[in-house]
C-alpha cells in the first residue's frame, strides 16, 4: 500500500518536471483525485513561490517591524520617495545630521557620519543600502560606481551590496578590506575598538587585511585583532549582529567596559570606573534602544552588582 | 449579533499581532508583488501596511476578517504607489485601471497558498529540498540534476516524489480551512 503510494507521487513528479515520461502518462483516475489536483496547484504557483523564497524572513522583518513601533511618529513619506540617495534618523530627537564637503579636488569625498545616539540608513548611488550605526562613518569618491565602488568605514555597518559583476564592492575599514560580490553584510571597525569585525548574512564576501584573505560563506564570523593582526573565523547567529539597525542589540557575556563604550554612542553620555576591576565585569542580555538611559542602567544594575553616580553627562561605577 | 465590528482580538496584544504578523507577512509581500516590481518597495509597503493595522486598531472596526483586510491594504497602498509613479514615468499601461478595480483582484487564496508552499519547503530535508528547488524553481529536467549533483536518475525520481507528498501533507490542514472560508461566510 506505501509503495503504492510513493509511486503514485513519484509518477506525478516525473510527469510535472520530467518530460521523458512522455504523453498518456496521465491516467484517467488522476483526472479527479484531490492529491494530483493539488501537486498541480503546487506545480503552477512555482513563480509565485519562487518569489515567496526570496522575501525576508517574517521573523526578520518582524524584528525590524518591533524597532519602528516604540517609536515616535515621524514623517516617513519622504522616505518613500526620496531619489537617489537618502538618510534618515531612525531613533528620535534632533532629526539627521549630514554633511558633503566638496572640493575641487580629485579625492573628493562624501562623508555621511551618523552621530552619536542615532542609527542612519543611507542608500548608495549603485542602490546599495547601508545601515549606518551610531558614532560612525562613512565615505566615498565623488566617483563611487563610475571605475570603483569603494567606501571607507569607520564604525559600525550593515551593508545590503547591489550585484554588479563588473564593478566590485569594496569595504576600506583601518588596513582591513573587505570585497564584495552582491550579498548582505555587517562591519564593525570602531576606532577605540582594536578589532574589526564582520559577519556575513548572506552571499560571499572576501576580507583581506595583514597580508591574508579569507573567503566568508553566509553565517560565517570574522575577527581581525588589529594588535596581533590575525583572522579568527567562526559560525554565528547573524540575527545578533544585525538587530542594532532595529534600535536593538545582543549582548553574549560582554565585558562592561565594552558594553559601555557602545551606551556612549548610543546615550552621549561618558562612564568612568572607580575601580579597573569593575571593567571586566561580565553581561549578557538585550538592550533595546528605545528605552531610557536609566531603565538600561538599572538593568545593568541588578545583573552586575554595581551602582552608578551620575552628574550631566558624567556617570560613575562602582562596586555596590 | 454585531461581533463582526467589534476589534479584532489579534490588535489587543503585541504577542497575538506577532504570531498575526509572522503568519501573514509572506502572503502580503505577495500581495504587494502582483503590482510591484522592487523587492524593497514590496517590503516597505508591507511594514508600513501592518503599522497602520497597529496604529489604528483603536479606531478600526473591521469586517469579516482581519486578514482580508490587511491583504486589501495592502494591495491599494501598491496600487496608490502605482499611481503616484506613473506621474513620472509612463510605467502603467493603458488599461491597467481595469484590472486593479476587478473584484476577482480580492481574492488572495493564491499568496497565502503560494507563502505555505515556500514555507513547507523550507522544512524539507536537506538534500530532498536541494534536488526539489533545482527542479521546481530552476526547471532542470532529472537527468540534469543528476549529472549536477552526481546522483543517481532514481535518486532524483525517489526524492521528488517524497517533497510532493511531504508539500501535499503539510499543505492538508491549511487547504481545508482556506476552502472552507466561503461557506463559513456564507453561513453566517
Amino acid at each position: 500500500m506505501k509503495d503504492n503510494d510513493q509511486n503514485k507521487w513519484e509518477r506525478w513528479a516525473s510527469l510535472l518536471h520530467d518530460n521523458q515520461s512522455g504523453p498518456g502518462a496521465v491516467k484517467p483516475e488522476d483526472q479527479d483525485n484531490a492529491d494530483f489536483l493539488m501537486a498541480n496547484r503546487i506545480f503552477s504557483l512555482r513563480t509565485k513561490v519562487g518569489r515567496a523564497l526570496r522575501l525576508r524572513p517574517a521573523e526578520e522583518a518582524w524584528t525590524i517591524f518591533k524597532g519602528r513601533l516604540y517609536q515616535p511618529k515621524r514623517n516617513t513619506e519622504f522616505l518613500k520617495y526620496a531619489a537617489v540617495f537618502l538618510i534618515s534618523a531612525l531613533i528620535t530627537g534632533s532629526g539627521f545630521w549630514l554633511y558633503n564637503r566638496i572640493t575641487s579636488d580629485l579625492n573628493d569625498y562624501t562623508l555621511i557620519s551618523s552621530p552619536n545616539g542615532q542609527i542612519s540608513n543611507v542608500l548608495l548611488f549603485d542602490g546599495t543600502n547601508v545601515w549606518l550605526n551610531a558614532g560612525s562613518t562613512l565615505k566615498y569618491r565623488r566617483s563611487f560606481n563610475k571605475n570603483d565602488r569603494q567606501v571607507f568605514l569607520e564604525g559600525e555597518a550593515l551593508f545590503s551590496v547591489t550585484e554588479n559583476a563588473k564593478i566590485p564592492f569594496i569595504v576600506q575599514a583601518g588596513d582591513a578590506r573587505i570585497k564584495v560580490f552582491g550579498t548582505e553584510f555587517n562591519v564593525k571597525a570602531y576606532k577605540n575598538e582594536a578589532k574589526v569585525e564582520t559577519v556575513l548574512i548572506t552571499g560571499k564576501v572576501q576580507f583581506s587585511a595583514g597580508g591574508e584573505s579569507v573567503v566568508m560563506s553566509a553565517g560565517d564570523h570574522l575577527l581581525y585583532s588589529l594588535n596581533t593582526r590575525e583572522i579568527i573565523k567562526n559560525k554565528v547567529n547573524t540575527g545578533e549582529y544585525t538587530s542594532w539597525k532595529g534600535g536593538q542589540i545582543y549582548f553574549d557575556d560582554e565585558s562592561l567596559s565594552n558594553l559601555t563604550q557602545l551606551l556612549e554612542r548610543w546615550y552621549e553620555v561618558k562612564f568612568s570606573f572607580s575601580g579597573e576591576h569593575i571593567k571586566s565585569y561580565r553581561f549578557s542580555g538585550v538592550i533595546n534602544k528605545d528605552r531610557s538611559l536609566s531603565y538600561t542602567l538599572n538593568i545593568i544594575r541588578d545583573i552586575n552588582k554595581v551602582e552608578f553616580e551620575i552628574k550631566n553627562e558624567n556617570i560613575l561605577i562602582k562596586d555596590k | 449579533m454585531d461581533t463582526s465590528t467589534q476589534t479584532d482580538p489579534v490588535l489587543n496584544s503585541v504577542s497575538s499581532f506577532e504570531l498575526f504578523f509572522k503568519s501573514n507577512y509572506p502572503a502580503a509581500c505577495l500581495v504587494a508583488l502582483r503590482y510591484l516590481k522592487d523587492e524593497q518597495q514590496t517590503e516597505d509597503i508591507v511594514q508600513e501596511t501592518f503599522m497602520y493595522l497597529w496604529q489604528k486598531r483603536a479606531e478600526l472596526k473591521v469586517e469579516r476578517n482581519l486578514k482580508q483586510y490587511l491583504f486589501c491594504a495592502v494591495k491599494n497602498r501598491s496600487i496608490n504607489y502605482l499611481k503616484r509613479e506613473k506621474q513620472f514615468d509612463q510605467q502603467i499601461t493603458p488599461g491597467m485601471d481595469n484590472y486593479f478595480t476587478d473584484d476577482r483582484e480580492a481574492d488572495f487564496t493564491e499568496e497565502e497558498l503560494a507563502a505555505r508552499i515556500a514555507g513547507s519547503i523550507e522544512s524539507l530535508p536537506s538534500q530532498c529540498k536541494k534536488i526539489f528547488l533545482l527542479a521546481y524553481q530552476e526547471n532542470l529536467t532529472y537527468g540534469e540534476i543528476a549529472s549536477a549533483l552526481n546522483l543517481s536518475k532514481n535518486t532524483i525520481k525517489t526524492q521528488m516524489g517524497i517533497a510532493y507528498k511531504v508539500l501535499r501533507e503539510k499543505l492538508k490542514n491549511y487547504v481545508l480551512t482556506l476552502f472552507m472560508l466561503p461557506f463559513r461566510q456564507f453561513i453566517r
